[in-house]
C-alpha cells in the first residue's frame, strides 16, 4: 500500500522522481547530484496527495484575495479627496500685495538673475509718483522648473509659488504669464498664501 | 467597495432616515457609499465633509455642487483658496473656525477657465512698444 501511494504521488508530480528510490534502474556506481529526499511517512504522502487533488494552493490564494474585499481600500479618489500638501508647496506663481493694496514688487530683478531656467523677464520704469515698479513681469511657465529660487531670492516676498497646481491649459500661450495674470493669481490666492507664510515664520 | 466595517455600518445607520435619496446622492456625488459630518459650505455651494474613521487622505472630502441630476460637475479647481488649505491637510483650521483676514484687493475665486474659449487667459504685453514703425506708403512732404 505504501509503495503504491508513493508511486502514484511521484508520477503525478512528473520529473521530481527520486532516483535513489528507484535504485535498481541505475548502475551501482551511478552518482546522483540531486539532494536525496527525506524518507516519507504515510501521513506525509497522504497530505501531499490531498493538496494536489483538491488544489489547496489555489484555495489559499483565493482566501487572501477574498480577505481584501473586507479591507479598507488605499486609493484616494482624486476630485473628491485630495492628498496632503506641504505649506511650502511650490505651485503656480503669484505676485503679492501689501495689506493696503500696494504691489510689493520693486523690480530689483533678483528673481530674474537667479532663475536657472531663465523663465522670468522684467522691465522696470519710474512710476508717476516716483517709485520704481515693473512695467513687464513675464514668466514662461513652460520653462519654469519650479525650483523656488525666485521666492527665496525675493527681498519683499512679492513673487511666491502658491499652493495651486490645477492650472493645466489647452494651449501653450496660456502658460506665458504676464504681470496682470500674476497679480490676479496673488489676489485670488492671497488668503492661503498669507496663512502658509505665517505658518513658516520660525524658519524664515 | 466595502471600506472598514465601522464606516460601512455607520453608513447604513445614516441611510435609515432617507434611504433612496441618501444612497443615490452619496454614490453619485462622492463616488462612494460614505458618511461624515458636514464641516462647511463655500460660496459656490460645494460641501465639505470630514470623517476621521477613514485614514489620512480619505478623511476629508468635497461634494461638488452639481447644476442638475444629469450633468455631474466635479472640477478640483473649483475649491477656493480658503478651503484649499484644509482640503489638502495643510491646516486643521477651516475658514469657519479661523476666518482669513479681509483685504479689499481679494478677488473672487475662479476655476480653471482653459476649457472655455472666451474666458481663458490670453497673454498680452504690458509695456509700450519701443520702436515706432515706419510706413513707406506715406508720401514724403
Amino acid at each position: 500500500m505504501f509503495r503504491v501511494l508513493q508511486r502514484v504521488n511521484l508520477t503525478a508530480r512528473g520529473s521530481n522522481v527520486s532516483k535513489r528510490a528507484m535504485g535498481s534502474y541505475y548502475p551501482a556506481n551511478y552518482h546522483d547530484s540531486e539532494v536525496p529526499e527525506e524518507a516519507k511517512t504515510l501521513s506525509h504522502v497522504s497530505e501531499q496527495n490531498f493538496t494536489t487533488i483538491f488544489g489547496m494552493e489555489m484555495l489559499r490564494g483565493s482566501a487572501v484575495l477574498f480577505s481584501y474585499f473586507f479591507r479598507e481600500p488605499v486609493t484616494i479618489s482624486y476630485p473628491w479627496e485630495k492628498g496632503p500638501l506641504s505649506p511650502r508647496f511650490r505651485g503656480e506663481h503669484a505676485l503679492r500685495r501689501y495689506p493696503n493694496g500696494e504691489e510689493r514688487c520693486i523690480a530689483c530683478k533678483l528673481c530674474e538673475a537667479i532663475c536657472p531656467a531663465q523663465a522670468i523677464t522684467i522691465e522696470a520704469e519710474e512710476r508717476e509718483d516716483g517709485s520704481r515698479r515693473t512695467t513687464r513681469y513675464d514668466i514662461d511657465m513652460t520653462k519654469c522648473i519650479f525650483c523656488g529660487f525666485c521666492q527665496e531670492a525675493c527681498p519683499v516676498d512679492a513673487i511666491v509659488e502658491g499652493p495651486n497646481f490645477e492650472y493645466a491649459t489647452r494651449t501653450h500661450e496660456e502658460l506665458l504669464y504676464n504681470k496682470e495674470k500674476l497679480l490676479n493669481n496673488g489676489d485670488r490666492w492671497e488668503k492661503e498664501i498669507a496663512a502658509n507664510i505665517d505658518a513658516d515664520y520660525l524658519y524664515r | 467597495m466595502a471600506g472598514n466595517i465601522g464606516t460601512f455600518v455607520g453608513f447604513f445607520k445614516k441611510m435609515a432616515s432617507a434611504p433612496l435619496y441618501y444612497t443615490v446622492n452619496k454614490y453619485v456625488n462622492c463616488n462612494e457609499f460614505r458618511y461624515g459630518t458636514l464641516v462647511g459650505t463655500d460660496d459656490n455651494g460645494n460641501e465639505y465633509y470630514e470623517n476621521n474613521d477613514y485614514f489620512l487622505g480619505r478623511n476629508r472630502w468635497i461634494q461638488y455642487k452639481n447644476p442638475n441630476w444629469f450633468i455631474l460637475h466635479s472640477d478640483a479647481s473649483d475649491i477656493p483658496a480658503e478651503w484649499h488649505a484644509w482640503m489638502h491637510y495643510m491646516t486643521d483650521d477651516t475658514p469657519i473656525t479661523k476666518p482669513p483676514a479681509e483685504r479689499k484687493f481679494h478677488m473672487e475665486h475662479r476655476p480653471n477657465m482653459s476649457p472655455i474659449f472666451k474666458e481663458r487667459y490670453t497673454p498680452s504685453t504690458t509695456t509700450k512698444p519701443k520702436i515706432q514703425s515706419w510706413s513707406p506708403a506715406q508720401p514724403k512732404e
